[in-house]
């Protein structure tokens, strides 16, 4: 013992009173409490000791009490090795150790040693929504460690379990972590490293040290910089801004003159016009019933303000209705009302500009209510100038007015055409009141037989329309299994169904698109594992994944897939083809292979030229067996995904026997129903997959290697062909999250298709006729 | 029913195979009565072994000709039923 380390127990002995004991490690507690005392530490050794108190809780961490700082330590940090110590391996020695083994005693609370900051920091940033009550997201720097406040409650493994890290239902994903670009153009503007391209040694001794100086000293200086570029930008932007807004000024200043002025010759013109009548009129009873229509029509207006008011919109005046007048004065107010309105919706911009500053608002997007007051405001000397030259029966016809008022103003070319008027008010509605006063919504065919039924379609396409990716909440799926639990027989010993013949029946039945479950039995494979499942659960997962692919949402995998009664007509035709001696003539665009490459077989049937791959469920009743067999068009190839790949000779040879009858028979209908004429991408001389081959060339197939599979003495094939075949249509070809979890899958199908189901029956709707394609499929075939 | 009784709708039945049966039927029969005649005819004791088919979707055996909009010369598909279990119910 020499120097520090001696100085150090020599310290610690005079303290606990025994001298005469070297001890070969520190308690760590006893260390922190003389660390923080005042006064204990002599100058020279502070820095040292502050490095060891530095690695000792920070890099290997550990409680206090109960752990020890050896000798070592104090002898690397005196001696200065401590600088080239791998320290990152130690701590993350410690942590894998504190980790393995305190997690097999399954415990509530953890305490890691080590260097466990690290380890969350990184489960933080590979979720992509961290519960908030675990750790907040404080600001986006670049070493990522700072970005995180963590609360000081205890998490417990519980709340994890449930939370974070739930088995299904889990809307917290976790991904990669990546280095972003600002991330790296940092790294390279400080001359960091990268650390995942140095070894883990030196990245233990580069960290601690360049990080914290570098990140001391020169983020002020650029961040100064940056401020300086800002400010100059700033001041461009607000020189910019002044002569923007001198230019609309002046702009603006323009149009107001011109229209001033030609507004000036409307209104000279229909004065005019008015003096024209005015000594045209005869004297006498006529006039009173004009002022008494003037009064009428001013009293429209006020009410048609006050409507204006309390309500939103346009509306027809009701207080027509109100006053008596004839089919004649009736119509023309009506569109009288209306001319005004367009005209004087000038007016009111020139009336608003002598009132208001400057806005763009008032030119540009007048408010529609606003400009409408404001022009029966100020146009109501108008109206009744105009009113006296109607009502007197003078050939002036409204029609007439706007023709002669539009021809003045294309005369002083403010309007140019019918098509560039757009009147910024709504239009009234000219109905004429019915014999009836009545709302117009009242139905009064109502109690009649002849009621048609609305059919209402749901609302969602399929049922992974609320889902984003493998997500499912839990809730959903614990009630699923709660009412199939419900419905099971309580009877012991051997039974032939799982549930009694009160409790099998659904009602209403569950509508699936191809198919109605009307049968609790259809449901019990979705809920227990340990079941074979039938042709309808692989049809209607296919059915809506074909919609999932058609509709999306947010899907631009270009995927369709078939039903599992494909395989049965390629199985037909492949048979009778060599049966005939490989008879071509047997392979027409009416059979029911071409029907599926043209798109008009199936429910939500997308033609295979709008698509680059084919899921294909296949049957294998001989192995009594589900796999899928991707169809990659542009590939020219078969994928095979078998969860149960290499299980035996009789199985390969079931599997192989098939699959080599879809690899020919495709090719041959792709042909006849003149699939490569229709599809433009497809370079058959340059394309690697195609160039050279004849076109009736049986396609290459393999197996997909690296897939999951199934559990030994499971029956969960149908399962995971479904489960490949989701993975397909969501762009994942290579189906990489290896650990597929059956027993969550299932669940979650059976959810998804419970609640789907529950929907349409609670909402009474169905599914948009799907149909509609391929109305003309048995249209065809009765003519055929 | 008893002008309806008189019309008859032609049906016919599709199989994998490519045969085809034909079967005149009261529009007020019920589909599984059809089933069950076709089963018998294939020499099968369950319709159940097979899944029928119109215009792509799968036709309920307890609802009639009528019901289902069944019209005279419509094709039905009748395919035989797929299950798969896999390596535990294998061999």
């Amino acid at each position: 013992m020499n120097g520090l380390s001696q100085k150090w127990t020599r310290f610690v002995n005079n303290k606990r009173k025994k001298a005469s004991q070297v001890p070969l490690k520190v308690l760590k507690a006893d260390f922190i409490r003389v660390f923080k005392e005042d006064g204990l530490i002599q100058e020279e050794d502070f820095f040292n000791m502050s490095m060891i108190y530095l690695i000792s809780t920070f890099i290997l961490s550990s409680p206090p009490q109960l752990s020890h700082i050896p000798k070592d330590h104090f002898l690397c940090v005196e001696s200065g090795q401590y600088i080239t110590y791998p320290w990152g391996n130690l701590s993350f020695f410690n942590l894998r150790h504190s980790i393995s083994s305190q997690m097999a005693k399954d415990p509530d609370y953890v305490k890691f040693e080590g260097f466990p900051l690290a380890l969350q920091i990184w489960f933080y940033e590979c979720c992509n929504k961290v519960d908030g009550s675990i750790a907040i997201r404080k600001s986006n720097r670049t070493p990522r460690i700072f970005n995180w406040d963590i609360s000081k409650n205890k998490i417990y493994f519980d709340h994890l379990q449930k939370g974070m890290f739930r088995k299904y239902g889990n809307q917290y994903t976790f991904e990669d972590l990546v280095f972003m670009d600002e991330e790296l153009d940092i790294i390279e503007s400080e001359n960091l490293t990268v650390l995942s391209d140095i070894p883990f040694n030196q990245k233990s001794k580069h960290l601690p040290h360049s990080s914290a100086q570098k990140v001391g000293s020169d983020p002020s200086l650029s961040f100064n910089k940056d401020l300086q570029k800002i400010a100059q930008e700033v001041v461009k932007v607000r020189n910019e801004l002044e002569k923007f807004e001198k230019n609309v000024d002046a702009k603006f200043v323009e149009m107001k003159a011109f229209m001033d002025s030609s507004f000036k010759y409307i209104i000279q013109e229909l004065k005019s016009l008015q003096n024209d009548v005015s000594t045209n009129k005869d004297l006498g009873g006529e006039r009173v019933v004009v002022e008494d229509q003037r009064k009428g029509n001013v009293d429209v207006q006020d009410e048609h303000l006050q409507d204006c008011g309390d309500k939103d919109g346009v509306q027809t005046p009701s207080s027509f209705r109100n006053h008596v007048f004839d089919n004649n004065c009736k119509f023309f107010f009506v569109s009288l009302n209306l001319f005004f309105i367009t005209i004087f919706s000038g007016v009111s911009v020139d009336v608003e500009i002598n009132r208001k500053t400057l806005t763009l608002d008032d030119f540009v997007m007048p408010n529609m209510r606003e400009s409408q007051l404001v022009a029966l405001e100020t146009g109501q000397t108008y109206v009744s100038s105009l009113v006296d030259v109607e009502s007197e029966n003078i050939c002036v016809t409204p029609l007439e007015v706007a023709k002669a008022v539009k021809t003045k103003f294309n005369q002083f070319g403010v309007i140019e055409g019918e098509n560039t008027f757009i009147s910024p008010v709504q239009l009234v509605r000219t109905k004429n009141p019915g014999k009836y006063a009545q709302s117009p919504y009242t139905n009064l065919s109502e109690s009649g037989g002849t009621s048609v039924n609305t059919v209402k379609y749901c609302v969602w396409k399929h049922p992974f329309v609320n889902y984003k990716g493998f997500d499912m909440y839990s809730e959903v799926v614990l009630q699923f299994k709660k009412w199939v639990d419900s419905k099971l027989s309580k009877k012991r010993g051997k039974k032939t169904s799982f549930f009694t013949a009160a409790s099998n029946p659904i009602d209403p039945p569950f509508e699936f698109g191809v198919g109605r479950v009307d049968l609790m039995d259809w449901f019990h494979p979705l809920a227990y594992p340990g079941q074979p499942w039938s042709d309808l659960h692989v049809d209607v997962i296919m059915y809506y994944l074909r919609k999932f692919c058609k509709y999306g949402p947010d899907n631009s995998a270009r995927v369709t897939t078939t039903d599992p009664f494909f395989i049965s007509w390629v199985v037909q035709i492949h048979d009778a083809w060599e049966a005939n001696d490989k008879d071509e003539s047997l392979i027409s665009i009416h059979h029911e292979v071409a029907q599926y490459i043209r798109g008009d077989r199936i429910l939500a049937n997308t033609p295979w030229v709008d698509v680059d791959h084919v899921c294909i469920p296949v049957n294998s009743s001989a192995a009594f067996h589900w796999f899928l067999v991707v169809f990659s068009i542009r590939k020219r190839c078969l994928y095979i995904y078998d969860s149960l790949n290499g299980y035996g000779v009789k199985h390969t040879n079931a599997v192989t026997s098939l699959v080599q009858k879809i690899s020919r028979m495709i090719p041959l209908f792709l042909v006849a129903t003149d699939y490569y004429a229709l599809r433009k991408d497809i370079d058959w001389n340059t394309d690697v997959h195609y160039a050279g081959r004849p076109v009736g060339d049986p396609l290459v197939y393999g197996n997909r290697e690296n897939i999951p599979q199934q559990c030994d003495n499971s029956t969960d094939c149908g399962l995971y062909t479904c489960a490949f075949a989701e993975y397909v249509c969501r762009g994942d070809r290579n189906v990489s999250m290896s650990g597929l979890n059956a027993e969550n899958l299932q669940l979650r199908f059976g959810a998804l298709l419970w609640e789907y189901g529950k929907m349409k029956i609670d909402t009474e709707s169905i599914s948009e006729d799907e149909a509609s394609n391929q109305g003309g499929w048995s249209n065809r075939r009765v003519k055929e | 029913m008893a002008e309806g009784s008189r019309k008859f709708i032609k049906l016919k039945i599709k199989a994998q195979d490519d045969t085809i049966l034909h079967f005149k039927v009261n529009p007020s029969t019920i589909m599984k009565d059809i089933f069950m005649s076709y089963s018998s005819k294939k020499q099968m004791m369950n319709y159940k072994v097979f899944r029928f088919f119109f215009d792509g979707k799968r036709l309920s055996p307890k609802k009639t000709v009528n019901e289902l909009g069944l019209k005279n010369g419509d094709e039905i598909d009748a395919m035989i039923h797929q299950d798969g279990g896999g390596s535990a119910c294998n061999y």
